[in-house]
């Protein structure tokens, strides 16, 4: 799909973008007076307030954004994360028919997810929630026909080709691998989400002792 | 200096301006659904337009004043009582201690605002009081309030102003809507173009909330149910699923999806969503983004001297 721009009457969208070339944009964009900047898996959106702006002069600037060479975007000076994640029982729900897909045993799952270089796509669904992807070539994993009526926050799901990190405990449809030690989403923090776009992202093996400590014992 | 929650009713929560520029960390913009009947409520306390208030939903609802108030009610009508005595929507209604107010079930619309001359003492979190229900917090502890809760109220000037809203700028809530929409995204799947959504009376369903609505009517027929690849929606947005059956995104939406896109409403009529109660109807009416700007900023003209300085989010 090549790239295109779809206009409302107050946001608009790049679409058909490579995932990186979404980062760089969003990174870009971050100084165009924009009122939200939403990046999306091959895509990124940005609002303005018609009062402040027409929508000649945001498509305009839209426009300009596409059209700028990737290569003259600032590289991403977002610090890598490091997520501490436990893929013991009872935390790894559903590894067996994810390693099955993978074509890995599931003894083997664990140091196959760990191996990549993960990317924050995106944040969605929930305040918090993080898109992941990787270049490893990841098999369409379906859905969860009976989806669980609470994943622990803190969970490791993968669904298409995406990891996802739940933020809170919550209904959900993905299949889950792990369950990580950190706080995704804090609002009484000055930068309530511990991920944003474009970050990479390593995980470091930990044990279920180990988790239990860094949550506080929370099961 | 408190105000008590006698009757909380279905849903009542504290509600203010939006949360803005944070839809890149998926938090929603929430504020109030109907964010013109907010500063239609505050302007008669002498309020910033966007101070927090209470949102109150379908009604009834019963709030004890704990020190003399001035507070005033807007949105939809219902029947408005001061220790069972009659009083009127759109206008200063001054309280003594131990008065207790009540909002009857609304008669039409969705959301009444109450506005307090006393700023409600809650903490600001990331920029707004208002309540995220939702992801649980902003507001009163990220709730919608219970019986038996006790606001706190911070000082208010001596001297509230008595007003009225003029009675031509009241606005007009029945059971039908009709809301302009721009195309969306994936319009273009829409078998019979916007004429699928134009040419037929929507009902909204029961299964709606700050969040979203969804509509009844005969299924929509799109070219490809294909779902696309996570993006951005906003407020407004009109999703397909796969039932065929749109769903209306709420102020408190999510902020990205994977449905076609297949309208978006207006910005100058987004507020009216906040109004849309189940079974109320709505006409979505397609007009051009270019065309939607022009009727923002007429509506925003015809606002502007009664309230200046009026967002509409």
């Amino acid at each position: 799909m090549s790239q295109s721009i779809y206009c409302a009457d107050d946001w608009l969208m790049i679409q058909g973008l490579p995932a990186e070339r979404v980062a760089a944009l969003a990174a870009v964009a971050e100084q165009g007076g924009w009122d939200d900047i939403v990046p999306g898996l091959d895509s990124l959106s940005l609002s303005w307030d018609p009062a402040q702006r027409s929508l000649e002069a945001a498509h305009a600037a839209a426009e300009a954004l596409a059209g700028s060479d990737a290569d003259a975007a600032p590289a991403t000076t977002i610090a890598p994360a490091t997520l501490h994640i436990c893929y013991e029982a009872p935390w790894a729900h559903d590894a067996d028919i994810v390693a099955e897909l993978l074509g890995l045993s599931t003894d083997a799952l664990p140091g196959w997810h760990a191996a990549q270089d993960w990317r924050v796509a995106m944040l969605g669904f929930q305040p918090g929630f993080a898109y992941l992807n990787c270049d490893a070539r990841i098999p369409d994993i379906p859905r969860l026909a009976d989806p669980r009526a609470r994943v622990e926050a803190g969970s490791v799901g993968l669904l298409g080709q995406i990891c996802g990190l739940y933020p809170h405990a919550s209904p959900g449809g993905w299949p889950i691998i792990g369950r990580i030690a950190e706080t995704l989403f804090d609002p009484h923090a000055s930068s309530p989400a511990l991920l944003q776009a474009g970050q990479a992202v390593t995980f470091a093996r930990i044990d279920a002792a180990e988790l239990a400590r860094r949550t506080g014992g929370a099961a | 200096m408190t105000l008590t929650v006698l009757k909380a009713g279905l849903q009542s929560s504290l509600q203010a301006a939006p949360y803005r520029g944070l839809r890149k960390l998926a938090v929603p913009s929430g504020g109030a659904a109907d964010g013109l009947s907010l500063a239609l409520a505050n302007r008669l306390v002498g309020r910033p337009l966007d101070a927090a208030a209470i949102e109150i939903t379908l009604g009834p609802a019963e709030f004890r004043a704990d020190r003399a108030l001035a507070v005033a009610v807007t949105g939809a009508p219902c029947q408005v009582q001061i220790n069972g005595e009659e009083a009127e929507p759109h206008q200063t209604l001054h309280l003594k201690a131990g008065d207790v107010l009540s909002i009857g079930r609304v008669w039409a619309g969705c959301r009444v605002y109450l506005a307090l001359s006393a700023e409600i003492e809650v903490p600001k979190l990331l920029g707004t009081r208002s309540t995220l229900i939702g992801a649980g917090f902003g507001g009163l502890e990220g709730r919608a309030f219970a019986d038996g809760d006790v606001l706190a109220l911070g000082k208010q000037g001596d001297d509230a102003p008595a007003l009225v809203t003029p009675p031509e700028l009241q606005p007009f809530f029945g059971h039908g809507f009709v809301l302009r929409v721009v195309a969306g995204p994936e319009s273009d799947r829409l078998a019979l173009g916007m004429a699928a959504l134009a040419r037929k009376r929507w009902r909204v369903s029961s299964r709606s909330s700050r969040m979203g609505l969804k509509l009844q009517g005969n299924a929509i027929d799109l070219n490809s149910a294909a779902p696309i690849r996570s993006g951005a929606v906003f407020p407004g947005i009109i999703q397909c699923p796969p039932d065929g059956l749109p769903y209306l995104i709420g102020c408190e939406g999510q902020t990205t999806g994977g449905y076609p896109r297949i309208g978006q409403v207006i910005r100058a009529d987004r507020h009216l969503i906040g109004q849309l109660a189940p079974n109320a109807t709505m006409l979505l009416v397609p007009v051009q983004p270019d065309q939607a700007e022009q009727i923002l900023h007429e509506k925003l003209k015809l606002w502007a001297e009664w309230l200046p300085g009026l967002a509409l989010a």
